[in-house]
């Protein structure tokens, strides 16, 4: 008698857990799903003739990154990675914006650095493992090979560097839990809800049991 | 915690040049990076030395042309440069050295480094060429492209040694290296020394019988028997200071590459009447007839395969290229 009091709560928790679980498999699978981009954006570059990443900023957050430029007026767009010692010997003390973070907000922010003026064309220099050129805007992806890169941003020397840049990082696909939370729901449902027909179930009453005293009047006595 | 920010903390543990520092604010992940110390790499990477072979190509074949002057052009450095331009100089059924461009590429040899000036190796196919070319690519700052240093042809019978992958790259040896079996800048010098004095030289045993000495060496007998009694004939060669550019190959030897300059001087005897050169020469001088002297001045780009040291083993010359670049006399 005790233990079937006993097993009809834990069941009832047990169901409410697999519940719990499943519900949060669902969301894991769909609202609460892990993202598998982020998006960097760095708007209104003014007066810098380049725009630069500090080391590490490409493989922040990804295998994969994209980058976009877009330039006003239709002025041409050079994008360029090399390796990151490579870009520093090439840019120098070149003034430039260099973006060294990515805030919360999704913004890129910059720090001002170097003195000189401006550079050549860039396309005319061997530095660049990939390059893009565009008229107006670019695009370049990159995979983020061994080693240490920088992005470097900028026009065909006689334009400053693009207004508008994105990076944007693509995650290498990780396991999403949902299937086990919901698989593990399931079971607990299941699980529970047996616990529950059991312990609820009547026993039968025995053929050779007495009645008690308390048995109301007219209730037939056993062992007639 | 977000992916990214997970990512970050893992960063900022692992490699301890990488300092990262991560936070969640409100809307999304912030991550800032900072530089990390620089490391010895390849120079270029496969994708990028496809590219620069391609630029060099194209830019070599339009001043070949004629259509850009060599000393416009950054892709046309070096040795090459004033060989181009001596070759527009000459009429064009005389231009017979100028370098090829596109050619189809076979083998990139690239040396690991940082800093600069820099170069890189590639060997390639061109028609009209009956053995593959060995190209000499070189950047001399990081804002200057590559551009073709020289151009040198592989001999009959002769093979690249191997070196380490281009994506490995391979180390970059300085004249001075030692375990080899002549440090890169002797095997040079030693070499135009061999190229001057033939058997009298003391490298003769270091370096095994190639058919460019060959060549250079039958020519100045040839001609010293033609002009006996009526003028001397005397080549030098010697090795252009800072030329030799060095790798290690995979059996510890080096792949060397010097320049040097040759100097031809014939020197009328008091009989002759006057020394007539051919067309080519005489192109160059502005003239065809000399009284008392002609100077020929070439450039001499010659590859090396040094053993490495206590092998036993003998340099070879496995390329080779020679152009005239000025002559002149009275």
């Amino acid at each position: 008698m005790r233990s079937r009091q006993v097993i009809r709560p834990v069941a009832a928790l047990v169901v409410l857990a697999g519940i719990t679980l499943a519900g949060y498999g669902v969301l894991r699978a769909t609202v609460l799903a892990p993202p598998t981009q982020t998006m960097g954006r760095l708007t209104g570059v003014s007066g810098a003739a380049v725009v630069d990443t500090a080391t590490g900023v490409l493989d922040l957050d990804g295998p994969r990154v994209v980058v976009q430029a877009r330039a006003e007026g239709g002025a041409p767009v050079f994008l360029g990675i090399g390796r990151a010692d490579d870009v520093a010997a090439y840019l120098g003390t070149v003034r430039r914006a260099e973006i060294t973070e990515v805030s919360g907000q999704g913004r890129l922010t910059v720090t001002r650095v170097g003195s000189d003026p401006g550079l050549p064309d860039p396309a005319g220099a061997d530095v660049w493992a990939a390059r893009a050129r565009g008229t107006g805007t670019a695009t370049l992806t990159w995979p983020d090979n061994p080693g240490q890169w920088r992005l470097v941003v900028a026009s065909d020397g006689s334009h400053p560097a693009p207004s508008a840049i994105d990076l944007t990082w693509s995650r290498a696909p990780r396991p999403n839990r949902a299937p086990v939370l919901l698989v593990a729901g399931s079971v607990a449902v299941l699980l529970g809800g047996a616990g529950l027909l059991v312990g609820g179930r009547r026993r039968p009453a025995p053929a050779h049991a007495e009645p008690s005293e308390a048995a109301p009047a007219g209730a037939p006595e056993a062992g007639r | 915690m977000s992916a990214l920010l997970r990512r970050l903390r893992a960063f900022a543990v692992v490699p301890p040049a990488v300092a990262v520092l991560a936070g969640c604010s409100a809307g999304g992940p912030a991550a800032t990076a900072v530089p990390v110390p620089t490391t010895t790499h390849p120079v270029v990477t496969g994708p990028q030395a496809r590219t620069v072979l391609d630029a060099v190509g194209a830019a070599v074949d339009t001043v070949a042309s004629g259509s850009v002057p060599p000393g416009d052009s950054p892709r046309v450095v070096g040795p090459v440069r004033q060989q181009v331009a001596v070759q527009l100089r000459l009429p064009a059924r005389l231009r017979t050295s100028l370098p090829a461009g596109q050619q189809a590429w076979q083998r990139v040899l690239v040396p690991t480094g940082t800093g600069w000036p820099r170069w890189f190796l590639a060997v390639g196919t061109a028609p009209d060429h009956p053995t593959p070319l060995l190209s000499v690519l070189s950047s001399a700052t990081a804002r200057a492209p590559y551009g073709l240093w020289a151009q040198l042809t592989m001999l009959p019978g002769q093979a690249l040694p191997a070196v380490a992958p281009a994506a490995e790259g391979a180390p970059v040896l300085d004249g001075r290296a030692t375990g080899l079996a002549l440090a890169p800048a002797d095997v040079a010098t030693r070499y135009a020394d061999l190229l001057s004095r033939g058997s009298a030289s003391p490298a003769t045993g270091l370096f095994a019988e190639d058919l460019f000495r060959t060549q250079v060496r039958r020519q100045v007998s040839r001609d010293r028997s033609a002009l006996a009694g009526l003028a001397t004939v005397r080549a030098e060669h010697e090795a252009v200071p800072d030329s030799v550019l060095a790798l290690r190959t995979s059996d510890g030897g080096a792949l060397v590459v010097a320049e040097l300059t040759a100097t031809y001087l014939l020197t009328a005897s008091p009989r002759s009447k006057e020394l007539t050169v051919d067309d080519t020469l005489a192109a160059l001088a502005g003239r065809s007839d000399f009284t008392e002297r002609v100077r020929r001045t070439s450039q001499e780009v010659v590859a090396f395969a040094v053993p490495p040291q206590g092998t036993g083993g003998q340099i070879r010359v496995v390329a080779a290229s020679k152009a005239d670049v000025a002559v002149t006399g009275a």
